[in-house]
């Protein structure tokens, strides 16, 4: 919610329509983190995740015009379906698709040295599952998004997403709970 | 630009804990277009109690799920937890938003909306203008099938 009603994500769009290329770099602040997050976690790379962002907004710049509704569920779903698109073209260039042909779980190389063990075995474990259930345990436990808030944005049902989320919470489970439990 | 992300994969109105049924169906069924399966197969997944869901979905205590079988599994999502907490605080990288800004086109976004759709705005000079180009080309022809018919 923006309290400031001259800076309302409606307000920025109609400056940037009139001209105000400027004024995009607001939107870009106020939503760039959570769609970093999510394109970082469905795709395991901080590189491919800065690219999906860059294009996803430019795309939303270059079609700003035809927002209807709230900007942040528009640009949210361009950057979702960015990660779905690269996910789908990495499947189709790699006929096996090894953990090899993964990327490497995110991080820096200094970033590296402080990893713990579990959070690059949970890394990998999220890039082993359907993306479907990816998508849906990262918007609920990364995301920390409701349910129904999910079920807005990707256009389905609550009881649907549950059990996606249910479904990847076993799955993950089941990969790490020898080491873990 | 209609981004449809409407993949709901024939699974609408299933509730969480009668899934297991539908794993079956699940295997069978064509993929979504979107849809991209990474190697690990669901049939490895293990039954999490439905106690387990509703506490990580926030709708039970943690002391109710705390005790018997399904205390392990709390220990397990507790340490999960701390990690993905982590990962919330992720931030975007300083210069990713300089880079968008200087991607950006340099000029103003524009609706662009196919010819049907546009607004077709008739002046009457164009009318009479039209209406008459009409009348010499239909004198035109039957004059022409007129002198072609003698």
């Amino acid at each position: 919610m923006i309290a400031d009603p001259e800076n309302s994500d409606q307000m920025v769009i109609q400056r940037v329509l009139s001209g105000n290329r400027d004024a995009f770099k607001i939107l870009i602040t106020r939503y760039s983190d959570p769609l970093y997050r999510h394109a970082l976690c469905m795709t395991g790379s901080p590189d491919v995740a800065e690219d999906i962002l860059q294009l996803s907004f430019i795309k939303a710049y270059q079609h700003l015009a035809e927002v209807r509704g709230r900007f942040d569920a528009w640009v949210f779903r361009i950057v979702a379906n960015g990660c779905k698109d690269w996910l789908k073209n990495i499947r189709r260039s790699h006929l096996s698709y090894d953990e090899d042909d993964q990327p490497s779980a995110y991080a820096t190389p200094d970033e590296e040295l402080d990893r713990t063990e579990l959070r690059s075995d949970l890394d990998r474990a999220l890039l082993t599952l359907p993306a479907s259930l990816r998508e849906a345990f990262v918007m609920k436990h990364v995301e920390g998004r409701s349910y129904e808030e999910m079920a807005d944005l990707l256009g389905t049902t609550v009881g649907a997403l549950k059990m996606r989320v249910h479904r990847a919470r076993e799955a993950l489970q089941a990969l790490l709970e020898e080491k873990y439990a | 630009m209609v981004d449809d992300l409407r993949s709901d994969d024939g699974l609408s109105g299933f509730d969480g804990h009668h899934h297991r049924v539908s794993r079956r169906f699940e295997q069978e069924r064509p993929l979504a277009d979107r849809e991209v399966p990474l190697g690990h197969q669901e049939s490895e997944a293990r039954v999490l109690s439905p106690l387990v869901h509703a506490w990580l979905d926030g709708e039970l205590p943690e002391a109710s799920v705390r005790k018997g079988d399904t205390a392990r599994d709390v220990e397990f999502w507790k340490q999960i937890n701390v990690e993905v907490e982590t990962r919330r605080r992720m931030r975007t990288p300083v210069f990713v938003e300089t880079k968008i800004m200087n991607a950006l086109p340099q000029t103003a976004p524009v609706a662009i909306s196919p010819w049907w759709r546009r607004e077709f705005v008739i002046r009457p000079t164009y009318a009479l203008a039209v209406a008459a180009a009409l009348i010499v080309a239909a004198s035109a022809v039957t004059a022409t099938l007129i002198v072609t018919m003698r």
